[in-house]
């Protein structure tokens, strides 16, 4: 009885635990491309948000200058989502609002507003590299990130701050982009992205982020209150910070679109 | 309230205290949100050139102030904005003036939008010359780029969609353009006497403008259409006598329909603007002093006026009349071109911009524009540094007379509420015969802007 008991329990075993060594054996990029689908999936159904963002730009020497913006956010199924970004600091481009109705695929669609002339400018979206607001953040860091815009590799599992985490590389679908590739360390609990490696065409160690002082909102958002963006080639930082988180504000496609860029003050 | 009177100090006073009284009368915490913004220029400009009259100077200063209060309540679906501004001008050139760039208050009900009182509104796609932008007066006391506009009174609904918004004008009040003094650089000669200006509709100031645009994008594509019809915002000037001591302006009336459009590919922005215009100066009959008889040599000088001419008095054996040779034009014109970016130039963070743009006037040598028959072309370096260093270096060549402009700009941002900015522009090889050119040929310019941010 005992023997037999023992023998069904490995077979049990080999039964149900052999097709998933085997799955994850045949697949990393399956199962990395699982984890950035839940962590995708976790997070949706926030609708709207909106926040305050400080920057801080320190160079190789220490000195400092400071950013500030304020971003809007607004929820699109099916595609990329739409942002809404105002600056407010340095003073010379306040006013100055920057809308993007990102993709999933292709090319994002941005117009800047420049409030001096009243104009609203379509831009080209392709200078995806180009530093946001001279930080160590490209704009494609701070873009909507969609699940289509990368090719995804499950690394392995790894304690990073003392939580257990999913080590992803993703690559970039684009061949514009900067990056060759990204290592993120995902946590297993909530599936927030705690740090990223950016490496740049030469496959060589651009930058490094890290996320922290995270917060969740409406008992399911994730959100981090402060990322640190470190280049590693210049020695220069940036510090972006996020306060007055908000959710479900009951925006909709009406505030985002050229009339509404055009009176914001 | 915006009239061309209110350049009065006291009236500027008066405006100064309208504002501060809006201000008292609604308290801080009846606004959900409110912020008041400031700007200070100081302008140094250098001529290097001997001025071509004596009354013009090599060196002059000023300064300007701008200041925004904006407030809003009904969750920000109601709002007003207070813009007023003021340039003090050193020299007596008759650049002083005080304008509100903005009143008004805007209401947003849903899709629609109401905008009561003077606002700044821009039409267009192209960098260099906004053809198709029309609703605001150009300040020509103000940069050479005619970027800087007149606060506009108007009525303006704005229906907006998914793919577009489209917006009715009613403006009911003209504002004229102003320009310098004898003491003033880049001016005719003699100088244009603002203040005898005249109107083909007996309405003058008072005539009710309207327009109408749809704006919208389709995939990678962002176009306009509009029709205005109204006062022409640039004038044409005809003399006071013969030989002349001023030039007067006389606005016509002005049908006009335009297109605007641009393709965004990759890098490229591909750029249209065209309008077809109707205009109809047909009320322009005056007698001037000087003019008493209809021979080819008055006939000839009144034609180098911009197309006047002169015809026998009337039945009662009157002095002969001025006026346009051809007083309804119908013309078209048109400019376009492309901008290209090439990102992280030198291997730095550095973006480079090429802008080239073309401009055609079917008057030809006639038209009323330096920009008949033009090319320009430019170069734009941003840094995308700590301090947004910034170049931008072109030329406007006209393929016709072959006169070149030149124009460079430089502009930093020093510390978080500082920025510098250098200007400088060439007029050369100038043909007499481009008459427009001909004016400016000896106001070669370096310009220093200091401005601060409160």
């Amino acid at each position: 009885m005992h023997k037999h008991s023992s023998l069904s329990f490995l077979f049990v075993t080999a039964v149900l635990f052999l097709p998933l060594l085997a799955t994850a054996a045949q697949s990393a990029a399956e199962k990395g491309l699982a984890i950035a689908i839940e962590a995708d999936k976790r997070d949706e159904g926030w609708t709207d948000s909106s926040a305050t963002m400080t920057m801080i730009l320190r160079d190789a020497y220490g000195k400092t200058s400071t950013r500030e913006m304020r971003s809007k956010s607004l929820e699109v199924a099916d595609d990329g989502d739409k942002g809404l970004i105002i600056f407010d600091e340095p003073k010379d481009v306040r006013g100055t609002a920057l809308l993007t109705f990102s993709h999933t695929t292709g090319d994002d669609d941005q117009w800047l507003y420049l409030p001096a002339l009243k104009r609203v400018k379509r831009i080209s979206s392709r200078n995806k590299t180009g530093p946001f607001m001279s930080s160590e953040f490209a704009y494609e860091d701070l873009g909507s990130q969609e699940v289509e815009k990368y090719t995804y590799t499950y690394i392995r599992d790894e304690l990073y701050e003392a939580q257990p985490c999913f080590v992803i590389d993703r690559v970039p679908v684009d061949e514009k982009s900067g990056y060759s590739r990204q290592r993120a360390w995902i946590d297993q609990a909530e599936y927030r992205v705690l740090k990223v490696e950016y490496y740049d065409r030469k496959q060589t160690l651009l930058k490094t982020l890290t996320l922290h002082d995270y917060k969740q909102y409406a008992n399911k958002h994730w959100r981090a209150g402060r990322l640190e963006m470190k280049n590693h080639q210049t020695d220069k930082h940036t510090t972006l910070s996020f306060a007055e988180y908000r959710f479900k504000q009951g925006m909709d496609d009406s505030d985002f679109n050229q009339s509404a860029l055009k009176r914001l003050k | 309230m915006i009239s061309r009177g209110f350049t009065s100090g006291g009236q500027w006073l008066a405006g100064c205290l309208l504002c501060a009284g809006l201000n008292l009368s609604l308290p801080a915490h009846s606004f959900e949100s409110s912020s008041f913004e400031t700007e200070i220029n100081l302008e140094l400009q250098v001529y290097t050139q001997d001025a071509a009259h004596s009354a013009q100077k090599d060196f002059y200063s000023g300064l300007t102030l701008q200041t925004q209060w904006y407030g809003e309540w009904d969750d920000g679906n109601q709002s007003l904005t207070v813009t007023p501004y003021g340039r003090f001008d050193a020299d007596g050139s008759g650049r002083s003036h005080a304008d509100f760039r903005e009143l008004n208050w805007l209401g947003v009900f849903g899709s629609w939008e109401v905008l009561i009182g003077a606002s700044r509104v821009f039409w267009g796609k192209t960098e260099l010359l906004h053809l198709v932008d029309i609703i605001n007066q150009t300040d020509g006391l103000e940069n050479l780029d005619g970027e800087d506009k007149l606060g506009q009174p108007m009525l303006k609904t704005t229906w907006t969609t998914g793919t577009g918004n489209l917006q009715l004008f009613v403006l009911p009040w003209f504002r004229e353009r102003l320009h310098v003094n004898e003491k003033g650089r880049f001016r005719s000669e003699p100088v244009v006497r603002d203040s005898r200006a005249m109107y083909q509709s007996g309405a003058e100031e008072r005539h009710v403008d309207a327009a109408i645009r749809w704006e919208g994008w389709w995939d990678a594509v962002d176009y306009g259409v509009a029709y205005f019809e109204g006062t022409q915002r640039n004038p044409k000037f005809f003399p006071d006598a013969l030989p002349p001591t001023g030039l007067i302006p006389f606005y016509g009336q002005l049908k006009q329909f335009s297109i605007d459009a641009q393709y965004t590919a990759e890098g490229w922005l591909w750029k249209l603007e065209a309008v077809y215009r109707k205009e109809d100066n047909s009320a322009l009959a005056v007698t001037l002093p000087g003019v008493t008889a209809v021979t080819p040599a008055t006939a000839a000088i009144l034609q180098g006026f911009g197309g006047l001419g002169v015809s026998p008095g009337s039945s009662f054996g009157g002095a002969p009349v001025v006026s346009f040779v051809e007083d309804q034009p119908e013309f078209a014109a048109a400019t376009g071109g492309f901008e290209y970016s090439f990102y992280g130039v030198f291997g730095t963070g550095m973006d480079l911009g090429v802008v080239g743009e073309y401009m055609w006037d079917g008057r030809g040598k006639d038209a009323e524009t330096l920009f008949q028959d033009d090319f320009f072309i430019a170069l734009r370096l941003a840094g995308n540094d700590i301090n947004d260093n910034a170049l931008l270096a072109g030329v406007v060549v006209d393929l016709e007379y072959k006169s070149r402009f030149f124009s460079a700009e430089y502009s930093r941002r020093i510390g978080n509420s500082m920025k510098l900015s250098l200007e400088a522009r060439v007029l050369d090889h100038v043909a007499t015969e481009d008459r427009f050119a001909a004016v400016i040929e000896r106001d070669d310019l370096i310009q220093f802007t200091l401005t601060r941010f409160f």
